[in-house]
């Protein structure tokens, strides 16, 4: 239930295109959200989603310190 | 981490300005407008992207901890405490209430956000509380909320909500664990506290870990209280014996099983409790008040100088605390505000206006803005004064504007406390409240905390002198 309310906040945040937004849900739900935040620049998006996937993972690190 | 890539990460995924989070950078850090998002007016469409990043934040922690851990199991309220410190600890802007809905073995099975309430009160539905628990089949339930003014000590209201919801669970069979409540770098348990009911069904934590950290701190703090007993035995003229005696007896009434004496503050306390009072002379009496009262007053200025954070709780705090402050820079006369959260802790000082050619403006509705950007729930005002000018016309300024921000304050239930006077060379710092002319709107009088000891203290002191003359310093209990 969480992953799936964390996934649903990735993608209003990181606004992806309806494309991108299915194969991020099938990697999600295939490996998991963390792996996913790790290794989305192997997966195919485009860069602005890139950019802020890079952004979130930012602020996740900051808010941690 | 660089300031400058926190501001531009936060900017790409709320919309807000870079320029604008970097403005507020130079003050604070920028991950700080996650916490207090009014500070910097955000638009609706950015608030709403501001709580969704946080409820990540949030899930993203819980989600990582499990991955790492396998599972999260929360056997003591140091366990509980770390992890909702982590999470919302920091929150300044609004008290929000966490539920943890535990198995058998007190491992996390869901944790869910009950309430998000206003400042200094949240609120949960018993219906979002047992719904939860029954899908989750838990057999535990733990919460936490935060205190957004850093204290966390429980209200009133906390310990009758926690006793209800105790209630409730426990014809379900599930027990209420714990409710803890998190604020800046403390916590408060109220299990701990001994402010749970006590029930046969209720899991057990496992408590080594406290008692270690009791041991360990007992035993640092005899060595303090042998001392502290030596020179209470002077100062008020017992019997050290005797003072350890009361201690003993103390402790053996004190069913919790739990030390009392943390620090001398509460040895203090107890005295008072125990009835000693009533075996001393009139003289160590007030003696007693004055050693409490002088370790109270020590107490809140060592935590002011600790935590940087100032309780506002008299007039004279401008003298200690302020005075090289407000007149190191700025070579203008100006008014101050100095915003306090419901504690009387000094939340923010800002210049509200300028004074020219001894004509004072200000505009109430941008101080309106600030005072609600930094979620103040009350302020004091400062006239700051570079040179020596009528005295007797700034008062009368004083009190026409205090008169004018208690009308549009208080109906937003931010109270105007005092407006006070100063000047550069400290040959005045006058208080209107303390001169008597600070005005009153209707809807209550704002007050410092502290004014009432204050005379008390008079009193005690004249007491002292007449009873000094007519005692002798001696004593036999």
């Amino acid at each position: 239930m969480m992953i799936k309310e964390t996934e649903e906040q990735l993608l209003v945040l990181i606004e992806p295109t309806e494309q991108e937004e299915v194969i991020i849900k099938n990697y999600i739900k295939e490996k998991g959200v963390i792996s996913f935040m790790e290794e989305y620049n192997d997966i195919e998006l485009s860069n602005d989603t890139k950019e802020k996937i890079e952004a979130l993972k930012i602020i996740l690190s900051a808010s941690s310190d | 981490m660089d300031n400058e890539i926190i501001s531009k990460a936060i900017s790409k995924l709320t919309g807000i300005r870079e320029e604008k989070i970097m403005n507020y950078t130079k003050t604070s850090s920028p991950i700080n407008i996650l916490e207090r998002p009014n500070t910097i007016s955000p638009t609706d469409k950015q608030i709403e992207k501001i709580s969704i990043l946080n409820n990540l934040i949030i899930n993203y922690n819980i989600i990582k901890s499990f991955a790492e851990k396998g599972s999260i199991a929360f056997n003591s309220t140091t366990d509980i405490s770390n992890y909702f410190k982590k999470l919302i600890g920091g929150y300044k802007d609004k008290e929000r209430i966490y539920g943890a809905f535990l198995d058998k073995d007190n491992q996390i099975i869901s944790i869910k956000q009950l309430s998000e309430g206003t400042l200094n009160a949240a609120h949960i539905f018993p219906r979002d509380v047992i719904k939860e628990a029954i899908s989750t089949k838990c057999k535990s339930v733990v919460f936490c909320h935060n205190h957004p003014s850093g204290d966390p000590t429980p209200s009133q209201e906390d310990i009758a909500m926690t006793k209800r919801f105790e209630n409730m669970l426990e014809p379900l069979e599930i027990s209420l664990l714990d409710h803890v409540i998190v604020g800046d770098n403390d916590y408060s348990s109220l299990r701990d506290d001994n402010l749970l009911n006590s029930s046969s069904m209720r899991p057990q934590f496992s408590t080594g870990e406290e008692l270690n950290k009791y041991n360990k701190s007992h035993e640092i703090f005899g060595k303090h209280l042998d001392e502290l007993i030596n020179c209470t035995s002077k100062i008020l003229g017992i019997k050290d014996q005797r003072i350890k005696d009361i201690i003993e007896e103390r402790n053996s009434q004190d069913i919790s099983d739990k030390p009392n004496l943390e620090n001398f503050f509460s040895l203090l306390k107890d005295f008072n409790k125990i009835g000693v009072k009533q075996l001393l002379t009139a003289s160590q009496q007030i003696k007693l008040n004055q050693l409490s009262e002088f370790i109270n007053q020590y107490e809140y200025v060592k935590e002011g100088l600790n935590t940087n954070s100032i309780n506002f709780n008299s007039p004279s705090i401008v003298d200690s605390y302020y005075f090289d402050n407000i007149f190191q820079d700025n070579v203008n006369n100006s008014l101050i505000a100095i915003f306090l959260d419901t504690k009387l802790k000094v939340i923010a000082t800002e210049e509200i206006t300028e004074i020219i050619d001894n004509k004072t403006t200000l505009n109430p509705k941008e101080l309106l803005i600030k005072a609600l950007a930094h979620e103040a729930n009350g302020m004091v005002i400062i006239n700051k004064n570079v040179g020596i000018r009528d005295i007797n016309k700034m008062a009368d300024d004083g009190v026409k504007i205090s008169q004018r921000l208690i009308n549009i304050f208080s109906p937003l239930q931010i109270k105007v406390f005092d407006y006070i006077i100063t000047n550069k060379d400290r040959s005045f710092i006058r208080s209107l409240k303390e001169k008597g002319l600070f005005p009153y709107d209707t809807l209550g009088r704002a007050d410092y905390k502290k004014i009432e000891i204050c005379k008390e203290q008079e009193l005690l002191y004249d007491k002292l002198k007449q009873s000094e003359e007519q005692e002798e310093w001696e004593l036999e209990i």
